[in-house]
């Protein structure tokens, strides 16, 4: 698009909104608040758009800013067992047709993350999404070590649920 | 962004566990795609494209009135986020008359004749899968005002259930039969009025309930999507209530239209369950459609019950 090519600035929110997007509703799992949360990151980050260089520093700012705006939000949020947010919550949020279209490993990853703890979610998919441990560990303001356990055991309690998928991997 | 494999991802395993989350996050974010949220991103108010890098580039003077603006921003943007943290705060905070003004003009906007059709989800907790009819179920609920019908599936039972402008409950396990019941809800059988309760929530008689005897508190959030109100109802501290204990109503504040329950449910004090409603549809319906001869065929063997509670 002309407009993406001329302006640096949108074409780094056309490539980072989507990911910033999914990770979000990934850590809170309700997509409109997601979306309500990432909407705010991006605001405060384009309004001081001249203080930082957001295409070259902007995914790691984005990201922390989004990790702490989600943590916040669940905490937020009323403890409930997991029984029920592992059943209703995701449902409450997706319409039927929505759900038919995942396939069973995007459910499974899907409840595989919901059992853990937002933080550990926030690690595991930072880190998938490329963070070096050091960067998440700032992120999240944890020491290294401290990230690098946390890390260690959420990849246990994924690898135990998800095993079955692992034919062909590695 | 880097992307070492090492030392975080010793064995095949968390490389494998790596990938797959990965692959779903990509996933997730080719699934919806995030069009309308971008365009309304690249409308957010923004500084000058510049980068501190370019910055460099220019006299020293125009550096100095920068370094002048950006400290008079700085000092503009803190007032502003104080002003924005004081709304929040205020937004936040538990402000019961504000949630019970909301849930009024909802109530108020479901007393009419509008059709709303949510999809339900009942998540039974510690069942023992004695009684099937207390167990996971799904349904799809039509309401209008007191009115309801919904289709609904419990275990290998599938049963339309319904209420009638006359207030009659009506129930449906075959296009051959039906029975309507003439009691009023509290005098049921209990798995019958059960069912009702969880598979056919009225909001009028729901709020009643929320409004008497529940702690309520409101959030707000106006960013971007319009206006929408998260109202959580807790019972009041020396309060019972015969079904419910907390309850979460997510709300369109401008149409005042519920667009999804949560309702915890509890028998004798103790947690049973949780069912959640998500709206659908709200396309008009025809009158008959909540009745019982609807949804059974011509020449049907319908039948009325008249039975005392517990029988």
């Amino acid at each position: 698009m002309p407009a993406e090519k001329n302006d640096p600035l949108d074409a780094w929110i056309v490539a980072v909104a989507p990911r910033a997007l999914a990770y979000a509703r990934s850590l809170v799992r309700e997509p409109a608040d997601a979306e309500d949360l990432v909407h705010d990151c991006f605001g405060r980050l384009l309004a001081h758009s001249r203080d930082y260089d957001l295409v070259r520093d902007g995914d790691k700012l984005l990201f922390k800013s989004i990790t702490h705006a989600c943590i916040d939000w669940t905490r937020r949020q009323r403890p409930q067992s997991g029984l029920e947010t592992a059943e209703q919550e995701d449902r409450s949020s997706e319409r039927p047709d929505q759900q038919a279209l995942r396939n069973e490993l995007q459910q499974a990853v899907h409840h595989a993350l919901e059992e853990l703890d937002v933080t550990d979610r926030a690690i595991v998919e930072l880190r998938s999404l490329g963070h070096t441990l050091v960067e998440v560990a700032e992120m999240l303001s944890l020491s290294h070590a401290n990230a690098r356990v946390k890390l260690h055991r959420a990849r246990q309690t994924l690898a135990a649920r998800l095993q079955p998928y692992f034919d062909g991997e590695s | 962004m880097s992307h070492d494999d090492t030392p975080e991802e010793n064995t095949p395993e968390d490389r494998s566990v790596n990938r797959i989350v990965r692959h779903y996050l990509d996933e997730e974010a080719a699934r919806e795609p995030a069009a309308e949220l971008v365009n309304r991103l690249k409308k957010l108010p923004r500084q000058a494209a510049a980068t501190p890098a370019s910055a460099a580039e220019l006299p020293a003077d125009v550096r100095q009135a920068r370094r002048v603006l950006r400290r008079v921003a700085w000092l503009a943007g803190m007032a502003a986020a104080l002003l924005v943290s004081v709304l929040m705060i205020r937004t936040l905070s538990p402000k019961p008359a504000t949630a019970a003004s909301v849930l009024r003009d909802v109530q108020a906007h479901h007393t009419s004749t509008v059709d709303r059709c949510y999809q339900v989800q009942y998540t039974p907790v510690n069942w023992d899968g004695k009684n099937k009819l207390e167990g996971p179920s799904h349904s799809v609920l039509w309401t209008r005002g007191e009115q309801f019908w919904s289709d609904f599936t419990v275990g290998d039972l599938h049963l339309k259930l319904g209420r009638e402008a006359d207030g009659r409950l009506w129930l449906s396990s075959a296009r051959d039969k039906g029975v309507r019941f003439t009691n009023d809800d509290t005098q049921l059988p209990p798995e019958v009025a059960f069912l009702c309760a969880v598979n056919a929530m009225s909001v009028p008689r729901l709020i009643d309930d929320v409004l008497a005897d529940f702690e309520l508190q409101v959030e707000r959030s106006d960013l971007g999507r319009g206006n929408r109100a998260t109202v959580w109802a807790t019972l009041r501290s020396g309060r019972s209530h015969t079904l419910l204990s907390d309850a979460k109503l997510v709300i369109d504040t401008e149409k005042n239209v519920l667009l999804a329950l949560t309702l915890w449910t509890v028998r004798d004090g103790k947690p049973k369950g949780s069912a959640t409603y998500t709206l659908i549809d709200n396309a008009k319906q025809w009158d008959e459609v909540y009745r019982l001869e609807s949804h059974v065929e011509e020449g049907a063997k319908i039948e009325t019950h008249t039975m005392g509670k517990g029988k």
